[in-house]
Formats: structure tokens, sequence, C-alpha cells
């Protein structure tokens, strides 16, 4: 049966207007959000450009890797834990 | 104080450069002759909000219209509406972002949200679509079986049975794109709050020493 969502999506994807299909690959939207975050802070924060790309290149790995270290957290507290109580 | 004299002294208040940054991110920066931190603001600014917008729809953006019925209030007149959805508290983070976020919100709220016949603003399900001249939602879809239903089309005037092409202004964003989405046009936001301070206590760095060569 056709839902009325996917009736309208059928139609055509309005950028900007419409939220994009990203629901299996949502995580990924981590990668921009933490370069532009970086892009944005680093530009406040260095003294000089001179090593700019670099230190925001460190700074997105850094935000990356910590939510995949706290997913990794939550996940041993939410699904491991709880089975060795 | 002339600016060049101000440029010379470290941690200087900067009121007009932190209202330009207001106005556009990256401007205050531009008034501070430091041209290529104000690009690197701008881009991770209007990145990460352009981001959300394209992640969530034009939905990431939704104050629930508080600064309409406001202005309403306040030049004397009836608020336009009697209800409204929304995430203000989010928007709260987004309106830093400046005029962008307040066209991209009253776009949404003035030309996308339906008002129905209870005076609620709301988004349009998705069986309705919005009359251009009232705003008011039309039902042009059964919402038991999706079945076509005639209606009176806003634009002719005529009765016609509905086709796939009549949709609603846009859809409403469910789940993690909906959350990321709004999400990334706050950080936004939050990062050129961080950058009005930035502009509004300037400290001289060496970028200034060549720009002013």
């Amino acid at each position: 049966m056709t839902t009325p969502l996917a009736l309208t999506l059928a139609q055509g994807w309005r950028p900007f207007i419409d939220p994009v299909n990203a629901h299996s690959f949502w995580y990924l939207l981590l990668v921009p959000i933490s370069f532009f975050i970086a892009v944005a802070y680093k530009a406040v924060r260095v003294k000089t450009f001179d090593n700019y790309w670099t230190a925001v290149t460190v700074m997105t790995v850094q935000i990356i890797a910590g939510m995949i270290g706290l997913a990794a957290a939550f996940y041993l507290l939410v699904q491991v834990y709880p089975r060795l109580l | 104080m002339t600016r060049q004299n101000a440029d010379h002294q470290p941690d200087t208040p900067q009121p007009l450069a932190a209202a330009l940054a207001c106005v556009f991110p990256g401007l205050g920066h531009i008034y501070l002759r430091q041209k290529r931190r104000a690009a690197m603001v701008a881009l991770g600014v209007l990145g990460l909000f352009f981001t959300g917008l394209l992640t969530a729809g034009i939905d990431a953006v939704d104050s629930g219209a508080w600064y309409i019925a406001r202005a309403h209030k306040m030049a004397g007149k009836p608020a336009p509406f009697v209800r409204t959805d929304g995430d203000p508290i989010w928007f709260l983070g987004e309106m830093f972002c400046g005029p962008i976020a307040f066209g991209v919100d009253y776009y949404h709220q003035t030309r996308l949200k339906v008002l129905d016949a209870s005076g609620t603003l709301r988004t349009a399900l998705p069986n309705e679509i919005r009359n251009p001249r009232t705003g008011a939602p039309i039902q042009v879809r059964d919402d038991d079986n999706n079945q076509p239903l005639q209606f009176t089309d806003p634009a002719t005037g005529q009765v016609r049975l509905s086709t796939p092409a009549d949709r609603p202004p846009y859809v409403k964003p469910l789940a993690r794109v909906a959350e990321i989405g709004t999400l990334s046009c706050t950080l936004a936001g939050m990062l050129n709050l961080i950058a009005i301070i930035d502009c509004a206590f300037n400290r001289r760095r060496e970028e200034d020493e060549g720009a002013a060569q």
C-alpha cells in the first residue's frame, strides 16, 4: 500500500525543504557536522593560519573518535553491564 | 579613538564588530580586518546551518512563530493564530546565526505552514495542500485509503480530482534525521555566538600584522 509520505517523496525531493532520506546512514552525518564545527571553532581559536587545516583535521578526528568512544561506553553500560549483574 | 589605534590594543571591546557578527557570520571579523578568519567562520557556521537544512529540510528551523505573535501584539493587533507547533527552545540557539535563521524561519511560518480552522498554525498533513492565498489546509486525499478527493483548486477556482502533484508544502522529518538536522542548525548558532564574543572582545592576533602592512 502506498503511504501518503511515500506518495509525497515520489514526487521528488525538494532540497532544503524536504528531509533527506538518510534513515539508513544517519550516523555518517556526524562527519560533515564535526568538520564544520572544527572549521568554525578553530577559526576563532588559532593565532595564525599556518597549521590551520591540520588543526581542523585533528579536531574533526577527535570529535568522531570521542563520539564512537561514547557510543561504545553506553553500549557496554546498557547492553553488557546488566547481564553481569 | 580611531580604528587603527583600537587594533593595536589587546582585548579592546568592539561592540560594532560584535553587532556585525550578529548580522552575518564572519562580518565582524571582516570589520576587524581578519579576512581569512572571517571566511573560515562563515564557512563553518553556514556549512553547519545548511547541512542541517539539507538533512532535515526547512522543519529544522521552526521557532513556533513566537516573534510574529509578539510583533502583532506590539502593533496592537490580535495574533494571527491561537496555537502553534514548533521548536522554540532549539530556535533560541539557531537565532544566533542572525537574519538568515530568522529569514528561513519566517518563510517557513508564513509560506509553508497551514492555519487550520481551529486557529492552529501547523505543518500540513501528508494528505493536505496549502491554499496560498489564505494559508488554510485543503484535504486532497482520503486519510483512510489515500484515494484522490475532489477539491476546489485555489489557483484556478475549479473543482477537480487531486493528482499526485498535489502535495503538502514540505514533509516533516522524523527520528534521527530530524534530530541531527535541528542539532546541526543549533550548533551553527552556538558557534556564531562564540564568533560574536570573539569579535566583541577582540584580541590582536598575528594575522592582523599581515593585514595592517
